[in-house]
């Protein structure tokens, strides 16, 4: 520990350095802003960056990708709470809960408490990275997959509770969703499925594009069917609660924060995966969870703590074993790679400096996050100020543009506008739309996961992993309790 | 079975979607002779909807080619298939309330025709991308969008799209390398 100690605080002495502190600024600054951009993702934004840091010194280029990581992935809840336009996919759980809020006045509350769940959480997320980068990274490459299966199938459990009252369509929209995701080519045999004759199907569909399209376009159409001439928004006032509100949230961050992290770690897992389960494990635990979905402060904590912890966690298979979890991971290993550098357990002897410095770079971007956020929040908010008749077109060329962005196609586009349809016929019906996104965000790693199970050890090891039986139960014990408690309760109402 | 899903596996996207308006047509007609279920027909017809493309899927899951190595344990089409079950059961989970006539009937629709003529809107646009690229398309769909909105302000419905052209270019196309089609007549016009 005090070995840890003594290189942290050689890594704070590397950040309190005027250019240090610039570039992890310059990179908050631009990961909020790109993040906040449907369509570009955080692994877009922090590939943007890349070429500033070739001439930069290693540890510098990795403050400012590090710095626009950690904004990107805030930057995202910031269009989802404001225009419910997730700026990228993990921010749709945030939206489900920021946006009603927008909608209800009450702005200022949603926009404080993603932006303090975000900083929390990637604190906490940064502290787990610290202490237990290499004992964690261990456990994760053992994970088989059948327990990646069952961990994607604790994530489908998610869907028992986000239905509500709906919950029936909610299981539709979830298998639609999954359904969904079998477009393209086969993960194992590289079978065709369901192209139609399309060469552009065989990558499936695009999840961001999806996402765009069911949030933002659904909702556009929508309100563009029940809108009256001179309608405009109601004057939102803009006004973050004092410190003392979000200690009633303080639970739900720090819980989400470590579930995030954990999640975060499992390569594949991903930001989108730990958002869904932290939001249904909160609305579980919750007072109030026929709030959820409707505005609830605990939902929008949930959903950015445990995000932004997950960036945390993404980091340490990529530190300790030099393997990337993630797209963003991904790119930031280049970097490294770039600079000359192999990240491993040897980094961590050989480069403390360099090491200990991204770490105390990630707690400055914290700060840096929370410091743009509190100073931009009030001018974000703006963006509502705008008639309805200027809002509304522009959040359709938004759309268009972020969606065009993913693959720099218009089959991106079409994706998008085929799920503003969908989207929209959801909302008419009264059908939740995020299941869809969760069949289609687990979809791939649950049907690879558990196709690779059965080659690699058949049916038996669904049964005879202990973690993979455990995994199994609570996701069943997930499902099955909120029908037997509701079962209960109108045994009971009938009986009284 | 492999006939069927050969047969629909030949058709392309578009008459998939064809297929699918004929499904919900005989669907909404098979719902009319029932009074009850009529204020659900939105809510069925989705319901049916997702239906028929998870049988479609299934189907076409037969016309897969099966690999030389299929024989450990699963296919490509395990999983579709395996999706498709769990849908039956899950679609008449959904259809009882509205049998019993527990569910929240359909609303009323509200303006359809100015929600048509903004879908319509975007779909010339989006064609037109490639002819006139994006630039013009957009700022010609934003005025078409503010004036279906009922906004008359001359200012507006000049600054609006010629700001939003001006920051698309310098923010998308110069800052974010995103490259937005220019269309073909600027590309012969710029040679």
């Amino acid at each position: 520990m005090m070995e840890i100690l003594t290189n942290l605080g050689g890594g704070f002495g590397i950040m309190f350095t005027p250019m240090a502190i610039f570039l992890c600024l310059l990179g908050v600054f631009a990961g909020i802003t790109f993040g906040a951009i449907p369509g570009i993702s955080p692994s877009m934004a922090v590939a943007l960056l890349l070429p500033m840091t070739f001439a930069l010194e290693p540890i510098l280029g990795m403050v400012l990708l590090l710095g626009a990581y950690k904004g990107a992935n805030y930057g995202g809840s910031v269009s989802a709470v404001l225009i419910n336009t997730p700026g990228t996919p993990s921010a749709a759980v945030t939206a489900f809960d920021g946006y009603p809020m927008t909608k209800t006045g009450r702005v200022g509350e949603a926009m404080g408490i993603s932006l303090y769940a975000s900083v929390l959480g990637g604190i906490i997320g940064t502290v787990v990275l610290i202490i237990f980068a290499r004992p964690l990274a261990l456990v994760a490459l053992r994970f088989w997959p059948s327990e990646y299966f069952a961990l994607t199938i604790l994530g489908l459990t998610t869907v028992a509770t986000m239905g509500g009252k709906n919950w029936q369509k909610a299981l539709v929209a979830v298998v639609f969703g999954l359904l969904l995701n079998t477009i393209g080519m086969d993960p194992i045999a590289g079978t065709q499925r369901f192209t139609f004759g399309d060469i552009r199907l065989l990558d499936g569909l695009s999840l961001i594009p999806a996402i765009i399209g069911l949030f933002a376009l659904g909702e556009l159409f929508y309100n563009i069917e029940h809108y009256a001439k001179g309608e405009k928004f109601d004057k939102l006032s803009y006004k973050l609660p004092k410190l003392r509100y979000y200690l009633t949230v303080w639970k739900n961050i720090l819980r989400s924060g470590v579930l995030g992290t954990i999640i975060g770690i499992f390569p594949g897992a991903g930001g989108t995966i730990a958002a869904f389960i932290s939001y249904d494990v909160e609305k579980r635990f919750s007072k109030k969870p026929e709030e959820f979905g409707k505005g609830s402060p605990e939902g929008v904590a949930a959903a950015e703590s445990s995000n932004s912890a997950s960036a945390g966690g993404a980091l340490v298979p990529l530190l300790a074993l030099g393997i990337p979890g993630s797209a963003t991971a991904a790119v930031l290993l280049g970097s490294l790679l770039v600079h000359g550098l192999n990240p491993g357990p040897e980094m961590f002897v050989k480069e403390p400096e360099l090491v200990y410095g991204m770490f105390a770079s990630m707690f400055m971007a914290n700060v840096f996050i929370l410091l743009v956020g509190l100073l931009g929040s009030g001018l974000f908010v703006r963006v509502t100020d705008l008639k309805k008749t200027i809002l509304y077109p522009l959040i359709f060329t938004f759309a268009i543009v972020g969606s065009y962005a993913v693959t720099s196609s218009m089959y991106s586009v079409v994706v998008c506008v085929v799920f503003g349809v969908i989207g929209w016929i959801f909302r008419r019906y009264g059908f939740p739309s995020a299941p869809v996104v969760l069949g289609i965000v687990l979809g791939s790693l649950a049907e690879l996961s558990f196709r690779q199970a059965l080659i690699i050890g058949g049916i038996e090891s669904f049964y005879q992993r202990p973690l993979t039986l455990i995994m199994l139960t609570v996701a069943l014990l997930a499902v099955l309790t909120p029908i037997v408690k509701k079962r209960l309760a109108d045994k009971k109402a009938q009986a009284s | 079975m492999a006939q069927i899903g050969r047969f629909f596996a030949g058709h392309n996207v578009l008459t998939q979607l064809v297929f699918l308006g004929v499904v919900l047509a005989i669907g909404w007609l098979g719902l009319r002779p029932f009074k009850k279920l009529r204020r659900y027909t939105g809510q069925i017809l989705v319901l049916l909807g997702i239906l028929w493309i998870g049988l479609l899927f299934y189907f076409v899951t037969y016309s897969f080619r099966v690999p030389r190595f299929a024989s450990v344990a699963t296919t490509g089409a395990t999983v579709p298939r395996f999706w498709f079950y769990v849908l039956i059961p899950i679609t008449l989970l959904a259809f009882i309330p509205m049998l019993k006539g527990h569910e929240v009937p359909d609303q009323k629709s509200g303006n359809i025709w100015r929600l048509g003529v903004v879908f319509a809107a975007l779909v010339l646009s989006l064609l037109s991308f490639r002819f006139i690229g994006y630039y013009i398309s957009s700022a010609v769909f934003l005025v078409v969008v503010m004036w279906v909105l009922d906004s008359r302000e001359k200012v507006e419905l000049i600054v609006v799209p010629v700001g939003w052209v001006i920051f698309s270019y310098f923010f998308f196309y110069r800052l974010l390398y995103v490259r937005l089609p220019i269309g073909t007549l600027f590309s012969r016009l710029l040679g």
